[in-house]
């Protein structure tokens, strides 16, 4: 009995079981064909707020554009019956299409945007859209619409009623799958980190843009679908299709149903259709109590509806546990000590930013299998100099390069995939997401087979396992093999700071950045992490280090330079730099020449 | 017992400061940690500060200066230990009432209110009076005469120096009992330098307690008393002529090697 | 000539109720960072409750503005009780949500008091016009500019001479430091609120009486004060109002040559071009304001 309750408080299963509870409670009282169009609008703005989930759950870009996919979805189903007495066979495919479209043809310059501005573009090209069905009188037949679309036929056989309800939602289960399937896949991780944090994202290799643009294309053709889907079933159009409303209804279902789920979607469709129909006694006041609805919602239960059905489980049923067993040890393997030239080359970089000089004539060799330190004070330049390896700052003068490449001025990510990590200043980690999973997703590589092969691996994916696998092998290497199964955000900060370093080793470097890696660490931490990178010293791996604390950096690498005002003043082994009188000077000398002439504006 | 000789044995059981109780000291810090991001930057710190001295808090980089400040002044949560301000517990206050307790900062990097007037800055701070706001503008303008001159000048074109003039002008608004100073003195020339270290000893001598966060020695010169931190630790505390005085007790405390 | 004139002076009339809104809408945004989508139902709130006062208060318009400005007031403060403050460490889309929830609310509670028909309430000063030359000139788009003109130069004032003017772009600027400085920048943001409802509110009275105003019209006010914003500097104040001017002569020009819907397709495509090209506004760069 207890294991049968188990199994329906498991996963997807409850609020399955929910949204059929609730299909049949609402279905029974009511007369059938008034229920069968209420359940057929339910499954529409279930696929549109499923759509959504891509862009806005998954990616987290707030796009006020999916409405407008839904209009172009509406619009074009209708057209292309009225005028070419299409079918749904080619009336569906044409409105995914023209959606997906005309989404690819904005995102280039909109997914560039940063949140503000990407909302107000999208709701601009959205407001554009319905200014044009207003307008286009001749084609869309103005604010009046068109009429007489007939209802979905597919392959000869008419689909209305029953079978057309049934269409609609064997469509959202197929959606819903695919949402689930990228969810719980290495793609889906990476969605979950570019989400929580962009930089993380970075550290881990994960290609944010694109992940985003196939997002916007997803969230579209889904919504194009749910438009066309609405016209065939309601046999009108009109510049509504178009209109603010669809998207603050869309927005509701997600947010209130639940975020990034597909249960979430349907159960906010159900909200959103049924909503207004509950409060029909209410009258005039029924948009009112439904905006009240939605503000309740949003204040109280910020996971919305199956988020907060989860959290209800939990508590009842306890965690869900992780099912995975754990996966056998393999490492990813590639040899780094075949070739004794530098891995880094930096010949006499130069950088100014406004005037004001952040590097200087800096020339640099590390070998494999060196540590480097890199010390200096505040604003000498070793952010900078930093940047400039990974590509972030591309140099005025001078050359970078990477393993016998030059990477001068070549896109981060293009440095990246030569073989160069980094860490950051601060811990960027998804401190929700398990230690095993922040490394596996750094496995992401270069995507390939991409979203289809996640799509159609049914079940767990193969690419996750395997991730995983590869992950536990580099976690066990840094004294991390323990703690794989619990969260980041749990683990103490020295700890932390080798997860990073696992998920930095994760993308096969040959050379790895570490901004201030011992920062916060007390000093047996400081000492195991020493004790690990010269474990991985030995296996060729390049270091730079860049760190405040001087007594940790001096004992650990095997030479040091020190940036004064963007130039190397003094370079050698630690011995010979902690004794160079430039380098004293340099952090605290009376005079300290530090100190620049006052800059003027900032 | 009692002695032979019939003296009274040296009062061991009452410390004669029972007898005279000295008031608190403005500031007492005891036991204070700061947790930043998982890690802990500043970790068990004891520090007191009289009223009308200046101390001096050095440190590198990432010694933990600045976010004992931040803890200080509520920008910051303490993680353990507790801060008192003249004897009342202040650690769990929010910042702005740690503010109207009489605390006063000039934040690193200056941070005045870029798109206001040099005049519009102090004013927005200050709790007084239209007349007696105008009077401690004059005495603002009296400590630092570049700000009178610049009176409607949009704080963001002023120069490195005269911002950090007016960070601390505006933290001496409300007559602070307190001034936090965190790195005044970086990106200034030499000369400035030591022109707004011999200002600070104008405000300490006025009653105000100083507490300089700093990676240049120099403040040694104008400090009664120089605390070095080291990843979140204090590992050497001297009067500050001591420290300038013997150079490489103070570097190997600095630097750690 | 005096067509352009007439153009002008139109135009000029409909950027003031623009510039009002405009002007909350950012003293909003640069004391919460957060878009106040509930903003356009304002102008709606406010310009009913002239509809509903003026029958009772036999005086023009002019006389109602304090009372229909408090009662506006009173609504963006609510606002900001209900709708922001608790939300204060959620992500920002949850404001966004929140404030689009208590617009509805807003909309549908005028809609439920007064019906969905267009409404208008009494003339500012007086109804008519004048003539200079051959010009008819509205004495109630004349009244709208100058009632906007006094509203935005009272702003003007509030701002750069009062400590609370003063206290509320300290704490835009530099919050944290705000608060290290004692400024109470929590209640700052509800005067806030409270501000830009007032504002809106005062541009629901101009508008009710020249134009028919209905329930529906808030999203329209809204995106024009969000595009003000944008065009005139993300978070500049002056600029809002500066950009809602220039919207407002944008659409009234492109609307006599080419009808109104174009007017607003056109806008919009103005406003993705400035976006993709001068994501800093076309009237510059936003000074003062930390990365």
């Amino acid at each position: 009995m207890t294991r049968l309750v188990f199994w329906f408080a498991d996963g997807i299963r409850l609020p399955l079981i929910f949204a059929a509870g609730a299909l049949i409670a609402f279905m029974l009282p009511l007369e059938a064909p008034y229920a069968i169009r209420l359940l057929t609008q339910v499954a529409i703005y279930a696929l549109l707020g499923i759509g959504y989930q891509f862009i806005f759950g998954l990616a987290g870009a707030f796009s006020l554009a999916q409405g407008a996919f839904f209009g172009i979805g509406a619009y074009v189903a209708a057209l292309a019956t009225l005028q070419w007495d299409w079918t749904g066979s080619l009336t569906l495919p044409a409105a995914i299409l023209a959606a997906v479209l005309f989404a690819a043809v904005v995102a280039a310059p909109v997914l560039r945007l940063s949140t503000h501005y990407f909302a107000l573009a999208t709701l601009g090209i959205a407001q554009v859209l319905l200014v044009l069905a207003i307008g286009c009188v001749d084609l869309t037949g103005g604010s009046n619409g068109l009429a007489g679309i007939r209802t979905l036929m597919v392959a000869g056989i008419e689909l209305d009623g029953w079978t057309g309800m049934a269409t609609v939602w064997a469509l959202v289960g197929l959606a819903g799958l695919a949402l689930y399937q990228v969810r719980g896949s290495l793609l889906g991780l990476a969605f979950d980190v570019v989400r929580t944090d962009p930089y993380a994202a970075i550290a881990a290799g994960i290609p944010a843009a694109r992940l985003r643009f196939w997002a916007f294309l997803a969230s579209a053709g889904l919504a194009g679908l749910a438009g066309a889907l609405q016209v065939h079933s309601i046999g009108v159009v009109s510049p509504e299709v178009l209109d603010f409303d669809i998207m603050v209804r869309c927005l509701v279902i997600c947010v209130v149903g639940g975020i990034a789920r597909t249960s979430g979607a349907i159960a906010g469709a159900f909200l959103v259709v049924l909503a207004p129909e509950l409060f029909h006694a209410l009258e005039g006041y029924r948009l009112l109590a439904f905006g009240a609805l939605l503000l309740a919602a949003i204040l109280f239960f910020p996971e919305g509806i199956i988020g907060t059905m989860e959290a209800l489980r939990a508590r009842w049923f306890g965690r869900r546990r992780f099912t995975q067993k754990l996966p056998t040890l393999r490492a990813p393997g590639r040899s780094l000590l075949a070739t004794t030239r530098p891995v880094l080359n930096l010949e006499r970089v130069s950088k100014n930013f406004g005037g004001v000089v952040a590097l200087e004539n800096v020339t640099l060799k590390v070998p494999r299998g060196e540590i480097f330190g890199l010390i200096g004070p505040n604003g000498s330049g070793k952010s900078t100099l930093v940047n400039v390896v990974t590509g972030l700052v591309v140099p005025d003068e001078g050359r970078v390069i990477v393993s016998g490449e030059d990477m001068t001025g070549r896109a981060p990510a293009k440095v990246a995939a030569r073989g160069v990590a980094r860490t950051f200043q601060t811990v960027h980690l998804h401190p929700a997401l398990s230690v095993l999973d922040n490394v596996a997703v750094a496995r992401i590589g270069d995507l390939p087979g991409g979203l289809f092969g996640t799509l159609l691996a049914i079940g767990s994916e193969r690419r996750l396992r395997r991730a995983r696998s590869e992950a536990v092998a580099i976690l066990d290497a840094l004294g991390l093999g323990g703690e794989v199964l619990r969260t980041a955000g749990s683990l103490p900060p020295g700890a932390q700071r080798r997860l990073e370093l696992a998920r930095a080793l994760a993308r096969n470097p040959e050379m790895v950045l570490l901004d201030e890696p011992a920062a916060g660490l007390s000093e047996p931490e400081q000492t195991y992490l020493a004790e690990r990178l010269r474990v991985l010293k030995t296996r060729g791996l390049a270091m730079i280090i860049v760190d405040h604390n001087l007594g940790f950096l001096l004992r650990l690498a095997d030479r040091v330079a020190c940036l004064d005002q963007g130039r190397v003043v003094a370079i050698g082994t630690p011995d010979q730099v902690r004794r160079d009188p430039a380098v004293i000077a340099a952090y605290i000398g009376p005079g300290n020449p530090a100190y620049r002439p006052p800059e003027g504006a900032r | 017992m009692t002695d032979p000789t019939g003296q009274q044995p040296p009062d061991l059981l009452v410390p004669p400061a029972a007898a005279e109780p000295s008031p608190p000291p403005l500031l007492a810090l005891s036991g204070v940690s700061v947790a930043r991001g998982s890690g802990k930057v500043v970790d068990g710190l004891d520090l007191r500060i009289e009223a009308g001295s200046v101390v001096a808090l050095l440190g590198v980089n990432g010694a933990g200066k600045s976010s004992l400040i931040q803890a200080i002044i509520g920008l910051l949560p303490v993680a353990a230990g507790s801060i008192a301000l003249g004897g009342t517990a202040i650690e769990r206050l929010p910042a702005e009432q740690r503010a109207r307790l009489g605390i006063g900062l000039a934040p690193e990097g200056r941070r005045v209110f870029a798109g206001m007037s040099v005049r519009d800055n102090l004013l927005a701070v200050c709790r007084a009076d239209a007349r007696t706001r105008a009077e401690r503008i004059a005495s603002v303008y009296e400590l630092f005469p570049q700000l009178a001159t610049r009176d409607r000048t949009l704080a963001w074109q002023l120069s490195g120096g005269q911002q950090q003039m007016l960070s601390i002008g505006r933290a001496l608004m409300n007559l602070p009992r307190l001034l936090l100073l965190d790195e005044p003195t970086l990106g200034l020339a030499p000369n400035v330098v030591f022109d707004l270290l011999e200002r600070l000893t104008w405000i300490a001598g006025s009653g105000t307690a100083v507490l300089i966060a700093e990676q240049n020695a120099a403040v040694l010169s104008v400090a009664d008393r120089g605390c070095v931190l080291r990843v979140g630790r204090m590992v050497l505390e001297a009067p500050g002529r001591e420290l300038m005085n013997d150079p490489y007790r103070f570097e190997t405390a600095m630097l750690g090697v | 000539m005096t067509d352009l004139l007439q153009l002008i002076l139109s135009a000029l009339s409909l950027g003031s109720t623009y510039a009002l809104v405009a002007l909350g809408f950012v003293l909003v945004l640069n004391a919460t960072n957060a878009v106040n989508f509930a903003q356009g139902e304002m102008v709606v709130a406010g310009g009913f409750l002239a509809v509903a006062l003026s029958p009772l208060i036999d005086l023009p318009g002019v006389a109602l503005l304090p009372l229909v400005m408090l009662g506006t007031a009173a609504l963006g403060l609510l606002l900001s009780l209900a709708a922001y403050l608790p939300l204060r460490t959620r992500p920002p889309t949850a404001v966004f949500i929140s404030t689009i929830a208590f617009g509805i609310i807003v909309q549908n509670a005028v809609l439920a008091l007064s019906g969905p028909e267009p409404a208008t309430a009494s003339a500012l000063v007086a109804a008519g016009s004048t003539r200079l030359g051959e010009m008819a000139i509205g004495w109630q788009s004349l009244s709208m500019i100058a009632t906007a003109a006094v509203l935005v130069a009272l702003m003007h004032l509030l701002l750069e001479r009062t400590q609370l003017g003063r206290r509320l772009r300290a704490s835009a600027q530099d919050p944290e430091i705000a608060r290290a400085s004692g400024i109470p920048v929590v209640r700052l943001i509800v005067v806030a609120f409270a501000l830009a409802g007032a504002l809106a509110g005062a541009a629901g009275l101009l508008v009710a009486n020249q134009f028919f105003l209905s329930p529906a019209d808030g999203a329209n006010y809204m995106l024009k004060a969000y595009i003000a914003v944008v065009i005139g500097g993300w978070g500049r104040v002056w600029g809002a109002v500066l950009g809602a001017l220039l919207i407002a002569l944008f659409e009234s020009f492109v609307a006599s040559l080419a009808g109104h819907l174009a007017a607003d397709a056109l806008l919009y495509v103005a406003l993705l071009a400035v976006l993709l090209l001068r994501p800093t506004g076309i009237l510059g760069e936003a000074v003062g304001r930390r990365a």
